[in-house]
């Protein structure tokens, strides 16, 4: 009896042993499919830890030669929990940080990964970049700029992190008060990002924040020649053309501060959210002692945005503590299913351009494209239920990505909901002084920080060169595409 | 600066750019296709070559110089053919022209998927010579052969106008229309000089021409 159980014992292990061998050999093979299954069966039922944390290692690797890597990213954490004793900690650490700047890791992910605390000096070589970056930015997040810092420089220049954390260090000298060094650490991101979608955004980010930068430093001529230099296609070129105007306004140019805002209540960005320049245009006409042309600013603002606040009243307490339909909600204005909160529209679009949506989105989408793709699986996986266990590992984190993802866009919400609110309290003071006579006060009030400026511009923030050819478009109540970005007000100062 | 002060200056906004196209001091060569659209026998085509100094935004010195062939119409085939009749026919074969443009108006058109194309108007006048071929088919009869062909070369003025359409900072689209004037004399295209009175005849040569340019 004890022989024939010998003899099964032996039968099993061989069995299983033979299973991690297989799995490696089709693993070499690049039959990604059947090493999936092998190393999957290994690492359920084999008693050797060694040889089942050897089989995790392998069933990632396959998942992610599937392009399955939301799935393979279960397995790699799974070997990063486990510290830098785990075998494979170096080497799941850089896939996942290659995993995360493809597709997306979400952020409650990254955050889990990491609970466990690790002594930096263990992380090797290239897998260093991933975690410090994402240190530094857990840091940053807590406000705690001086961590962040000394995490953000420990990302070697090889790491495909290293822009991304220059571009932080930017942002804390500016935060510092250390503003010539930020203009130095972003000109040099502008110059080395890469001609990708995550570069081109990194070099728009730090030619804005120059622009920013030169802004609060008061050299406003400067700054509009940063503005300027995002390009009309780019996804901050309306918000270029709003910070210039106020550029301008410091400038004592009311032409182009007026002609900027032009450009943005052109019905081609009637989507978009820029409450702001109604006041900037009403302070504008107040300092020109246009006073029927302020009140007029003033009643555009709220007729246009006192919707938008009952709109955005009714889904903030709607969806108060319904994440996962505050985000359907957003997803469904994005791929224009949406028939409710028509007033509100201008805030999904902005909503929709956040972080927290952008890379929420990226991750789901991601998820969503491998939930698709496991309903086509080798039979075998069914049956060893691999299937199973990725749907289920993919459901948990779509559902935990969207309620992350949502909440972060709730706080976003809410943050708009103030900022209208801060607006049209602004309105009302300024109708208030109207109304009582105070003009002289209330234009003192808006002309205090302005510096007038001998530089002429003409319009797209462009000054005025010797000897250069113009042309004259006159505005008859028909936006031109061609012509957004160069209107120039033609207008007198009544004061005088 | 070339901007000038009072462009709309009752107008409240304008759009103020760098101008998209400026030709100023700029050489412009093209080549174009032509067709004589006035004979009513014949079709005549030619190819033109063209080159242009830009003095300014306004106005412009050109030279051009055209060739080509013509091809019988399926009316003089038919009187031909059916009622043995053969036409007097003015062959046109080239010309060469000196003139001026002047272009007076720049503007845009907006396409319905919302592109803008740029454009200018501009006249032209000029003066040069057309080249013309008398064939002398009609001269042939029953006793006697047709005396040989001869091409002859008449003064001529033209004028007409056209359009560039700015296709980005170097290349345009341009057609134009234009009338070449020139005068021929009856004995040219007579079977017999001797015989025939000398008449002066006012002739017309209206194209039509259109082809790409590039500006240097």
């Amino acid at each position: 009896m004890m022989r024939v159980l010998l003899l099964l014992f032996i039968m099993f292990e061989v069995g299983f042993s033979a299973s991690y061998r297989d799995g490696h050999k089709a693993l070499r093979a690049k039959n990604y499919a059947k090493a999936a299954a092998d190393f999957w069966e290994v690492s359920k039922s084999q008693k050797d830890k060694k040889l089942r944390v050897k089989a995790e290692w392998g069933l990632a690797e396959s998942l992610r030669g599937l392009e399955l890597y939301q799935s393979a990213s279960r397995y790699y954490t799974k070997h990063v929990r486990r510290g830098p004793q785990s075998p494979y900690f170096r080497r799941s650490l850089q896939r996942l940080g290659s995993i995360h700047a493809d597709v997306g890791l979400g952020q409650s992910h990254i955050v889990r990964m990491f609970r466990e605390k690790v002594n930096p000096s263990q992380i090797p070589g290239k897998a260093r970049g991933f975690y410090f970056y994402f240190s530094g930015s857990e840091a940053f997040h807590r406000r705690q700029l001086e961590k962040a810092r000394s995490l953000f420089t420990r990302v070697q220049r090889s790491s495909e992190y290293y822009l991304r954390a220059r571009f932080y260090l930017g942002v804390i000298s500016n935060l510092s008060g250390r503003s010539r060094k930020a203009i130095e650490i972003f000109d040099a991101v502008s110059r080395e990002a890469p001609r990708t979608r995550n570069g081109n955004w990194l070099r728009q980010q730090s030619i804005l924040n120059i622009a920013r930068v030169y802004y609060e430093l008061g050299q406003y001529r400067d700054a509009i020649r940063y503005y300027s230099r995002i390009h009309r296609d780019e996804s901050v070129w309306l918000n270029a053309l709003f910070e210039s105007a106020w550029a301008f306004y410091l400038m004592e140019k009311p032409s182009n501060t007026l002609g900027n805002i032009h450009t943005i209540h052109s019905p081609y960005f009637s989507h978009r959210f820029f409450p702001e320049t109604h006041i900037l245009k009403a302070v504008t006409f107040l300092k020109g002692c246009h006073f029927q042309r302020v009140k007029k600013s003033i009643d555009d603002f709220h007729n246009n945005f006192k919707p938008v606040s009952k709109d955005l009243d009714r889904v903030l307490k709607r969806y108060r503590k319904k994440p996962r339909q505050f985000f359907e909600l957003i997803n469904k204005f994005k791929s224009g299913r949406l028939s409710q909160y028509k007033n509100a529209k201008q805030i999904f679009d902005a909503l929709g351009r956040t972080d927290s949506w952008v890379q929420g989105e990226m991750t789901i989408r991601s998820v969503n494209d491998e939930l698709r793709r496991l309903r086509s699986t080798p039979s075998r996986w069914r049956k060893t239920k691999l299937t199973l266990a990725l749907k289920k590992f993919l459901v948990t984190k779509k559902s935990l990505s969207i309620k992350d993802s949502a909440s972060r866009l709730y706080v976003n919400a809410l943050s708009f909901r103030r900022y209208l609110a801060e607006l049209s309290g602004q309105t009302r003071l300024i109708k208030a002084e109207m109304l009582l006579g105070k003009v002289d006060s209330l234009r003192a009030k808006v002309t205090g920080a302005t510096v007038r400026s001998k530089v002429g511009y003409v319009g797209g923030l462009k000054e005025v060169t010797s000897g250069e050819k113009l042309e004259f478009w006159p505005f008859q109540g028909e936006y031109w595409e061609d012509e957004l970005g160069w209107y120039v007000y033609n207008i007198k100062d009544k004061c005088r | 600066m070339t901007m000038s002060a009072d462009s709309f200056p009752d107008v409240e906004v304008r759009a103020i750019r760098p101008r998209f196209f400026s030709k100023a001091k700029r050489i412009e060569i093209g080549s174009q296709a032509m067709f004589v659209v006035n004979r009513s026998f014949i079709y005549a085509y030619m190819l033109s070559l063209n080159l242009d100094y830009h003095f300014n935004e306004a106005w412009a010195i050109e030279g051009s110089i055209a060739f080509g062939g013509t091809q019988a119409k399926e009316d003089e085939i038919v009187l031909k053919e059916n009622f043995d009749i053969t036409t007097q026919i003015l062959e046109p074969r080239g010309s060469q022209d000196i003139g001026v443009l002047w272009s007076p108006m720049y503007g845009k058109y907006q396409l319905s998927d919302g592109d803008v194309v740029y454009y200018d108007t501009f006249m032209a006048a000029g003066v040069g010579f057309v080249e013309a071929e008398y064939l002398y088919e009609h001269c042939a009869t029953s006793t006697k052969e047709a005396p040989a062909s001869q091409t002859f070369s008449y003064t001529a003025m033209n004028l007409g106008f056209g359009q560039r359409l700015f296709l980005d900072r170097s290349y345009t689209f341009r057609w134009d229309l234009r009338d070449r004037i020139f005068t021929t004399n009856a004995k040219d295209a007579a079977c017999d000089p001797d015989l025939t009175t000398s008449q002066n005849r006012i002739e017309h040569n209206v194209t039509i021409q259109g082809g790409l340019t590039r500006f240097f």
